[in-house]
């Protein structure tokens, strides 16, 4: 997880996939990343990641929840098609505020 | 979304609203009479039906009905609060909010033009409180949070309108998708390959932050169209079918969600939906499907055209099974196997013709749920104090007759509250309760249907009805003193006829009985009326129990064949050859028939239908012109040269005899003439071709068993083609009768039956009291603690010795073969046995009222040379079911 | 070219044709049950599997005489608006056969496909037949057949 300063964010540049098998170090990163900010809005660039299973939802929802309680904006950023899918069929969307990322590589 | 256009959403809203509606009314009255008793399910009941009104119709855009229904859940949601209590007075603005609602539903269309202000107005008084202008527009919004979007709800009735069902899956995601290594999107690919997602949303209203968010529990709920069962799309999904819950389009689009049933451990961590816990804040119970589902059997809108197509295609089946069968019945050695193919499509068939036959089928419920109301109305209109009681709703009828009951029924119960309870004070007076009580009650017998409408009311006094009767001249003193009790209450469905002292607006305009009389029998069904003074009257209706499926009498004219509805047909009269010049005569241009003292006109099919007449010659088997041409004294009208033989032969051949079938249209009669008399069959009324619409004399036209089309003939259709003039034999009669009253003596033929029970003992009854004359072997009786019976036609007849009731002789046992006659009054349940048929004759009763003195004897005469003892039918009977402890039930 | 095939039949020594589409079959052999008071163009109602078809004399109808019965008359059931899946009208004559109706005729030809264009429209009266009733009039290798326009024929009822 990068945790790159911008000029009106901060961004939290995901390098893995949100997976069960690398939750309990994404949760700590995501804590320890948010403890540092101050910046109003948050986002969550998931650009660079492609999959992402039920615990890596509760990651992002659970990023949601601590974002309310210090009052903090949070954008996702998505560029994977079976990312976007997902939180297109479950409706994310409304929760949260989801933009798609078209990266030219 | 609020368009207008789409009719046929539209349509289906209308008459879901209705449906609403008319379920709501009896409830309304149950909680006016229950009051704050009232069971809390009848009170949520109603709030939903009024709150699926106002849901629907504000995605509509109908205003006017949006704002009178969401005024009106106002009010019910205080009654369901308990902060309000349900009398009179908070139920009449209520009621009349259902009526407008109704007059909107009429024309959806000009919905909006409907006034509604006053009925507002009143339910607002009872709210307490105006409320703000503003205040319609909040609730709605507040109660869709994060509702579907408009084009979630076209998907959803789309889909719905399709057929699909609607189903909310409740997934937990470490239940579900964890422990099943799944993904959510395996799992919601999965569902999007057997249906359509609509929504989908995760619950986390009560979701931790970051810090526990790994092993807090969460899950997704889903709203998804499918066609699918719900046990197989648990199945394609791989949820536990308790996580599948099917729900009706009114509850989506009311956002209501289902209440999931959740294991303890994850009930304390699992938020509810949002809209679920606002709602338990109004103390809101039990609106999950589940609960739904087990007060009522699933149903949905099929049009009835496609129900009529259908029972064409069984009938169809059925005649080409028939075929098969007959195929089969042929051929010496079937192949192998394809008898029992044969037989299962026979079996098949059958049951398939008689499920769709079903399909028209509805509960009579659906018409006496409206009385409750209109006897309310009116016992508050009269200041009487009257309980209205059904049962047998879920007695089934078609569709077509139970429409077609709506209105004699309501008037049967409008008469009752008008008429028959007394007011109250009347009432005490006379030791009653002074609260009357209507029964209404559907039952099956034999194969049909039976309404009653019971009171406990002041009964019918045939002396008044007699009085009425003679004040409009619709019958004279003479004819009125030949009649019982019985006979005389039965006038009042003679037409013109009102009893009702005062006209009221409720009943009583003078149509009345014989207009209920008459579309009771338009159906098939049969009236009748049975009353004692001072203690009640019932009225049964016995009906069909469908309208496609008539039986008819099959008679021929002229090689034609022809269906008679046996609804038309009050009796069947022959005329020996011999007898016809002194029964048949003319008056004017028309023939009539001496028929126990009336007269009544005669026509001939042939001569309506304009067919060459033909006689059957029976010898050689061929039809043969027949020249008679008057009806009356056909001998002296032969123009052609006939050899005298012939004429001798045509005169005294069975086929010179008159066949006549009285026919009733309304209240006249008359006889028509046909050359043969077939079988009663059960026929199928198919409509007429537009090519023979105007042959007024046909009501339709139908195949027989033998596969052949016949025409229907329409009794009424046939009097106005002929033009037939009941006011000349009419005006010959009364001459008659003046003649008569000069004479002081009533000297009138009547038709006697003749008969036997003892060899040597002859009896004599009146024809006209006997319903028909059965044979029967001494063997078929069958006792029964005492009493005989015998078994007709599926029915149960008692039979009735009159050596039990009377000083005479009783019949040797030896005798073999039996007759048994059986009186009108006794409705086919009893009949008097006699050992033999002597004759029936026209005669003088001129009797002795002397020699023979007991009750149930008319008295005796000496006809043929022998002493005849004359009995009264009724009289027996009532002695009868007198020794049997029973009412009689006529 | 738009083709179309048509059922062709003798009435007399006419030649007539309907368009096959609105055909639903052939038959004969069929008990009629005659309707008396009908007007003299209906034969009769006859049972085709359940259903209760009206067979018109079509030559009476057409003012040619009664059709006798004879062993190569036949019965040309028409198929009902529904059946042809027409659910509105169209300009041509063909969506006004709302119930089942049959022509009796006194002999079958052969189907025979043409090329609409080929189609003339029909003179005032083709023989004795009026005019009204046909649709069209085509030119066959050496004789003529006439296209029945089944709208006025079973819609011409008020106009008697």
């Amino acid at each position: 997880m990068q945790v790159i300063q911008e000029k009106e964010h901060t961004r939290l540049l995901a390098e893995e996939d949100f997976l069960v098998t690398n939750a309990n170090r994404l949760q700590l990163e995501l804590i320890e990343a948010l403890e540092a900010i101050d910046n109003p809005k948050v986002i969550l660039d998931l650009t660079e990641i492609t999959r992402m299973d039920s615990i890596g939802i509760k990651l992002v929802l659970g990023l949601l929840k601590s974002c309310e309680q210090k009052n903090f904006l949070l954008e996702v950023e998505v560029s994977s098609s079976s990312i976007l899918k997902l939180f297109h069929l479950c409706k994310l969307g409304q929760l949260l505020n989801i933009r798609e990322v078209v990266v030219n590589e | 979304m609020s368009s207008l256009s789409d009719d046929s959403l539209l349509q289906e809203f209308v008459a879901e609203s209705r449906e609403h509606l008319s379920s709501i009314e009896p409830d309304l009255l149950i909680l006016e009479r229950e009051g704050a008793n009232t069971d809390q399910e009848i009170i949520n009941r109603v709030f939903r039906a009024i709150h699926s009104i106002k849901g629907a119709s504000g995605f509509f855009g109908l205003i006017a009905l949006k704002n009178l229904s969401h005024t009106m859940e106002s009010v019910l949601m205080l009654i369901r609060d308990g902060q309000l209590v349900p009398t009179a007075k908070v139920m009449d603005p209520l009621l009349e909010g259902v009526d407008k609602l109704n007059q909107m539903l009429e024309d959806i269309h000009s919905s909006e033009t409907v006034t509604y202000q006053d009925e507002i107005r009143r339910l607002e008084v009872i709210l307490g409180k105006p409320p703000k202008a503003d205040d319609l527009e909040a609730t709605d919004i507040s109660s869709n949070p994060q509702g579907l979007s408009a084009l979630d709800k076209t998907t959803i009735v789309n889909a719905t309108q399709q057929g699909q069902r609607l189903y909310y899956l409740n997934v937990s995601v470490d239940k579900d998708l964890t422990a099943k290594q799944r993904t959510p999107l395996d799992l919601l690919e999965q569902l999007i390959s057997v249906g359509l997602l609509i929504d989908s949303s995760f619950d986390i209203a009560m979701f931790p932050d970051l810090s526990n968010c790994l092993n807090a529990s969460l899950s997704l709920s889903i709203l998804c169209a499918t066609v699918l069962e719900k046990d197989l799309l648990a199945m394609a999904v791989d949820l536990p079918e308790t996580q599948v819950q099917e729900v009706t389009m009114e509850e989506v689009l009311d956002n209501k969600k289902p209440t999931w049933a959740m294991p303890e451990t994850e009930k304390q961590e699992l938020s509810k939906p949002i809209v679920q816990e606002r709602e338990s804040a109004h103390q809101e119970t039990k609106t999950t499907p589940v609960n739904h589902s087990a007060e009522a059997v699933e149903t949905i809108r099929v049009r009835v055209d496609l129900l009529n197509k259908l029972m064409d295609l069984a009938g169809e089946m059925v005649l080409s099974r028939n075929q098969l069968l007959r195929a089969f019945a042929q051929k010496e050695n079937p192949h192998n196997g394809l008898e029992t193919i044969s037989q299962k499509i026979n079996l098949v068939t059958s049951e398939l013709q008689e499920h769709i036959m079903q399909t028209r089928m509805q509960p009579v419920g659906s018409i006496f749920g409206k009385f409750p109301r209109v006897v309310r109305d009116i016992t508050k209109q009269l200041g009487k104090e009257i309980e209205l009681r059904t049962s047998g709703e879920d007695v089934e009828l078609d569709k077509s007759i139970l429409e077609s009951l709506s209105d004699p029924l309501t008037h049967l119960i409008r008469n009752c509250c008008d008429h028959a309870i007394e007011s109250p004070e009347e009432r005490k007076e006379v030791g009653k309760p002074s609260s009357g009580t209507i029964f209404l009650n559907a039952f099956h017998e034999g194969g049909q249907i039976n309404i009653s409408i019971s009171d406990d009311g002041r009964g019918i006094d045939h002396a008044r009805i007699a009085k009425k009767v003679l004040e409009n001249g619709l019958l004279s003193e003479s004819d009125l003193k030949k009649m019982s009790p019985q006979e005389v209450v039965n006038l009042i469905f003679l037409p013109g006829l009102s009893t009702a002292e005062k006209i009221s607006d409720i009943s009583g305009r003078g149509v009345g009985m014989d207009v209920v009389k008459t579309n009771i029998e338009k159906v098939g069904g049969h009236i009748s009326i049975k009353t004692q003074l001072g203690k009640g009257t019932t009225i049964l209706l016995r009906l069909p129990l469908t309208l496609a499926i008539i039986p008819s009498l099959i008679v021929g004219a002229c090689g034609h064949r022809f269906a008679v509805p046996q609804v038309n047909l009050v009796e069947l009269v022959c005329v020996k050859a011999r007898e016809i010049p002194t029964r048949i005569e003319k008056v004017g241009n028309a023939s009539v028939l001496r028929l126990r003292g009336k007269l009544l006109p005669l026509v001939r099919l042939a001569d309506v239908l304009g067919l060459e007449r033909v006689f059957f010659d029976s010898e050689s088997g061929q039809y043969h012109p027949d020249r008679r041409i008057e009806i009356a004294n056909p001998r002296f009208q032969e123009n052609t040269l006939v050899s005298d033989s012939e004429t001798l032969n045509q005169r005294t051949h069975y086929s010179s005899d008159y066949n006549i079938m009285v026919l009733k249209v309304g209240a006249n009669q008359y006889g028509l003439i046909v050359d043969e008399l077939f079988d009663m069959e059960e026929i199928v009324v198919k409509p007429l071709s537009s090519f023979i619409q105007h042959c007024k004399c046909y009501a339709g036209a139908t195949i027989m068993g033998d596969g052949q089309v016949a025409m229907i003939l329409d009794a009424g259709g046939i009097l106005s083609y002929t033009k037939l003039s009941f006011s000349e034999s009419q005006a010959e009669e009364n001459y008659k009768k003046q003649l008569n009253t000069l004479d002081q003596t009533t000297i009138e033929q009547q038709a006697m039956l003749l008969f036997k029970n003892a060899p040597d003992e002859t009896f004599g009854l009146p024809l006209s009291s006997v319903l028909r004359i059965e044979k029967f072997n001494r063997n078929e009786i069958e006792q029964l603690g005492g009493r005989e019976f015998l078994t007709y036609q599926n029915r149960s007849i008692e039979l009735l010795r009159l050596e039990r009731y009377l000083p005479v002789k009783s019949s040797l046992n030896e005798q073999k073969e039996w007759f048994l006659i059986l009186p009108k009054s006794a409705n086919g349940r009893m009949g008097i046995i006699a050992s033999q048929i002597v004759d029936s004759i026209d005669m003088q009763l001129d009797l002795d009222t002397t020699v023979v003195t007991n009750p149930g004897v008319i008295g005796s005469s000496v006809v043929q040379g022998h002493l005849t003892v004359f009995i009264n039918p009724q009289t027996l009977l009532e002695k009868h079911y007198e020794s049997r402890g029973l009412v009689h039930a006529s | 070219m738009p083709a179309k095939s048509f059922v062709s039949f003798h009435l007399g020594d006419q030649l007539f044709g309907i368009d096959i589409c609105q055909v639903r079959e052939i038959n004969r052999h069929l008990h009629l049950t005659p309707v008396p008071l009908a007007p003299n163009y209906v034969r009769g109602l006859v049972n085709l599997r359940g259903q209760i078809i009206t067979v018109l004399d079509l030559k009476e109808r057409l003012g040619l005489g009664q059709t006798e019965m004879s062993d190569i008359s036949h019965n040309i059931i028409l198929k009902t608006d529904s059946e042809q899946g027409i659910s509105k009208p169209d300009k041509d004559s063909s969506s006004i056969i709302s119930e089942k109706v049959g022509f009796w005729v006194d002999a079958i030809g052969n189907v025979i496909s043409l090329d609409t264009t080929e189609i003339d429209p029909p003179p005032a009266n083709m023989g004795e037949v009026d005019g009204k009733y046909l649709f069209g009039v085509v030119k066959l290798e050496n004789t003529l057949m006439s296209i029945l326009s089944i709208a006025k024929i079973l819609n011409g009822k008020v106009d008697e």
